[in-house]
């Protein structure tokens, strides 16, 4: 059962502790003003930063005509450029988030609420977006956007409709958001094994720096115990009936294997930011590990 | 088919709670889960086919109650219809005379005629029957095809310590096996095939154990009273054929007492008997015994020992005025407590435990008694009708083989009266003066009558040997000829000798040899039940039921 009230969900003290912390991008996405730090992303500055290959989705205009006429190879010119940074935190609203001692929705909100109380307190612009339902908060500057944004985390509901994550993303980038870095926090479990890839790769399309935050609670991976059940999704409401004996138990388990390991692989070839958390990991524990994204 | 244990199918009554639970099932349990992704690739067990699912349900009860079926047609003992006509019937028949515990075979003859029993008992086959009796004659099991149950019987047994004639168990043998068209097999030491007539019993093979042995032994030694107080004693001693012949010495002890000692010189093959007569009015513990330095295979039959009871006391009421001559007569007798009454008119229901003689009187009617002796009676009674008197009456005949009247001489006897009574039909007659009954009466079953019709007093009777004889035997009548004491081991004990052939060896093919195939048509049931329940196991790991 996922929570409303704010006062249980966020813990002043854990959040405090990384006020004085930095979220670092690696890509900044283009902005107005300037930002009180450096950059990690190259980008059209005048400080020349390195070269990269070119990969699908960046702008042609920025090949190195010069350098594929030295190399053979497209590669793109990046220079040092500073600017502001704006931290998209996208909340997977579906039913199967409510999973879990604590919910995985509950998890997810307070890790949420966390790295929008660094990126607010390091002068970044930082909006939270629920995919499948709910209001957001448009990208933002200022501590005192906090109260109002972890209000609205509070009373985020969840999405009553099973709804592919794909479909929830494009309806997102849709409003055609500012570029910037995009934070996923979500179980992944989508209408199919491909269906929370998909939703990466459209983010990351989109031109926005994409990391992924998969919460899981541990029933959900490990064998079933043996019996005869009829299963029935949270999300759809189907029902299936099934018999585990050992076999299937045993099948079950390499099928999450199987999933997880697609996952696993499908963001380290996108070179996408990615750390699998529990619904019980202390949420300090997953903010080190978030910060060790830099 | 057909079954021995049809009472097994009783248990076909678990197939209801069988079913009742197999209604009742629960159903599957819920399970919420927060995706499907992960449970999209299961292998649908139960398919969506609801008549699968019914089909696959009614498959698993097939399967429990199948295995019921097979658990319980083992139970129930089944036979096939030619497996009862194949089936042997054998009738084990076991020596348990004393010459089976000879020591000639290691440890002794009976062990390995148990041994053998057991053997055989192990070579049945599924449909064979067998029984098994001893030499007591005791039937030990009955027809039965349980193994179990003739090999408790074969250990169960126990040899004797007499000799044992084996014709009757044979007899009984030989008419039990007669029924089932089967075979007698009897093990025994050797010597009864060659005593016995194979005419009186056809059929039976015989199952020697042991050799000829050296053996010296007791094979009599009984008692016998004689017609007063002493008891004849007589015992023999025999030595086998392959004995040595170093003297042998006899003991013979009464009450643990010795009372002689004989050194016996007997040859190989030879016997010896000696003969005592020994006072035991008040009985005794008679032991023989006899020792030697030659080898003996069979020390069972060198002691034997039996007790000779006390003469029974004899109650007699002399109905008489005084008469010293019956008197003196009965004091004589040993164990006789002798009491006079006269005169008779007193006397009205008399005693069924006294023996009574009436002289010159007749007891009134209803009178009770275990004997009666009549001399002279004065009128007629039930005993026979007083028809008058004979003058000078000579016994010319009488029955001197007959216990009454045996060793009194009476033909001796003179007299010049006596009494012409005639004595009822199917009266025996001991004494007779030309055909006219002299003594007369019923001695032989109770209650005993006798009329003596000669009168004492114009005879000398009383005056020869023969009135005591006959009031001794009349007395030893009443005893009811008390058993003498023993009947000792016979020759059979001794008779260690046997008919093995030469190999030492012998082998009775008393039924047709067993195969694996003769495994009870149960036990292949109950391996069936066994399989049955791994291949469920196996169809419900396979999912092809649930």
């Amino acid at each position: 059962m996922i929570t409303s009230d704010p006062d249980e969900l966020f813990d002043p003290g854990v959040l405090r502790r990384y006020e004085a912390a930095s979220l670092l991008a690696r890509r900044l996405a283009r902005g107005g003003s300037r930002a009180e730090r450096r950059s990690h992303a190259r980008g059209a500055g005048v400080e020349f930063a390195e070269y990269r290959p070119l990969v699908a989705g960046d702008d042609w205009r920025h090949i190195d005509w010069h350098a594929y006429a030295r190399w053979r190879q497209l590669v793109l010119k990046l220079f040092v450029e500073e600017e502001d940074l704006h931290l998209h935190l996208l909340l997977d609203c579906s039913r199967s988030m409510d999973w879990g001692h604590p919910a995985k929705f509950d998890q997810a909100r307070r890790l949420l609420g966390g790295l929008a109380y660094i990126a607010l307190a390091n002068l970044d612009r930082a909006g939270f977006v629920p995919l499948g339902g709910g209001r957001g908060i448009p990208p933002g500057r200022g501590r005192e956007r906090l109260s109002s944004f972890l209000a609205a985390l509070a009373a985020c509901p969840l999405n009553p409709e099973a709804r592919p994550l794909e479909d929830s993303v494009r309806s997102w980038l849709s409003t055609r958001p500012r570029r910037g870095f995009v934070i996923l926090l979500s179980d992944l479990f989508g209408t199919s094994t491909e269906d929370a890839l998909r939703a990466l790769d459209r983010l990351r399309h989109a031109g926005h720096e994409v990391a992924a935050l998969q919460i899981l609670a541990p029933d959900e991976t490990t064998r079933p115990p043996p019996g005869e059940y009829e299963i029935e999704d949270c999300e759809s409401g189907r029902v299936l009936r099934v018999v585990v004996d050992p076999q299937a138990a045993e099948a079950f388990a390499a099928r999450a294997s199987s999933f997880l390991e697609s996952i696993d692989r499908g963001v380290r070839s996108r070179g996408i930011a990615f750390l699998r958390s529990g619904n019980e990991t202390p949420i300090e524990q997953v903010f080190s590990s978030v910060l060790s994204w830099q | 088919m057909s079954f021995l244990a049809p009472l097994a199918w009783l248990g076909a009554a678990l197939a209801l709670p069988v079913i009742l639970f197999y209604l009742v099932r629960d159903e599957p349990r819920r399970r919420i889960v927060s995706n499907f992704l992960l449970w999209a690739g299961h292998k649908a067990a139960v398919h969506e086919s609801a008549r699968w699912r019914k089909l696959r349900r009614i498959f698993s009860l097939l399967l429990q109650l199948l295995f019921l079926v097979l658990v319980l047609a083992a139970l129930s003992r089944p036979v096939l219809p030619w497996a009862d006509a194949e089936r042997a019937g054998v009738v084990f028949v076991v020596d348990t005379s004393a010459s089976m515990a000879a020591t000639d075979e290691s440890p002794s003859r009976a062990v390995v005629a148990r041994s053998r029993l057991r053997d055989a008992i192990g070579a049945l086959g599924s449909g064979d029957e067998a029984a098994l009796l001893t030499t007591d004659p005791e039937i030990l099991v009955g027809w039965t095809r349980n193994r179990q149950e003739l090999r408790r019987a074969a250990e169960g047994y126990r040899e004797g310590v007499v000799a044992r004639d084996p014709r009757p168990a044979l007899a009984l043998a030989t008419s039990l096996a007669a029924g089932r068209s089967g075979r007698v097999v009897f093990f025994t030491d050797g010597v009864w095939d060659r005593v016995l007539d194979p005419a009186e019993f056809p059929g039976v093979a015989f199952s020697k154990v042991g050799e000829e042995a050296p053996n010296a032994g007791i094979t009599l030694f009984a008692a016998r009273r004689s017609e007063a107080t002493a008891v004849a004693l007589t015992a023999r001693v025999q030595r086998s054929a392959r004995s040595d012949a170093s003297p042998l010495k006899f003991l013979l002890k009464r009450n643990g007492e010795l009372l002689d000692a004989r050194e016996i010189a007997l040859p190989a093959g030879g016997s010896w008997r000696g003969d005592w007569e020994l006072q035991l009015e008040n009985g005794a513990d008679l032991e023989a015994s006899v020792s030697g330095p030659g080898e003996d295979l069979l020390p069972v039959d060198n002691t034997f020992a039996f007790s000779v009871g006390p003469l029974r006391p004899v109650d007699v009421v002399l109905v008489s005025p005084p008469d010293r001559f019956i008197e003196a007569a009965l004091e004589a007798i040993p164990g006789v407590n002798t009491t006079r009454i006269w005169p008779a008119d007193g006397i009205r229901f008399g005693d069924p435990d006294k023996l009574w003689i009436f002289k010159g009187a007749v007891p009134p009617a209803d009178f009770r008694f275990a004997g009666l002796v009549l001399i002279a009676p004065n009128e007629s009674g039930f005993f026979g009708e007083l028809r008058g008197e004979m003058s000078d009456p000579w016994i010319s005949e009488w029955e001197a083989a007959d216990p009454v009247t045996r060793f009194t001489g009476l033909g001796r006897v003179r007299a010049t009266r006596a009494l012409d009574i005639l004595p009822p039909e199917g009266t025996t007659v001991f004494a007779a003066s030309a055909g006219r009954p002299l003594i007369f009466g019923n001695w032989k079953s109770s209650p005993r009558w006798l009329v003596i019709g000669i009168d004492m007093e114009r005879s000398d009777l009383v005056l020869r040997a023969a009135f005591p004889v006959l009031l001794a035997n009349l007395v030893e009548g009443m005893r009811e000829s008390q058993p003498l004491a023993a009947v000792g081991p016979d020759s059979v004990v001794t008779a260690l000798h046997s008919n093995l052939p030469e190999d030492g060896k012998e082998s009775v093919e008393a039924f047709r040899p067993a195969s694996p195939l003769d495994w009870p048509l149960g036990n292949w049931f109950l391996l069936a039940a066994v399989l049955w329940v791994f291949v469920e196991w196996w169809t419900y790991h396979r999912r092809i039921t649930e």
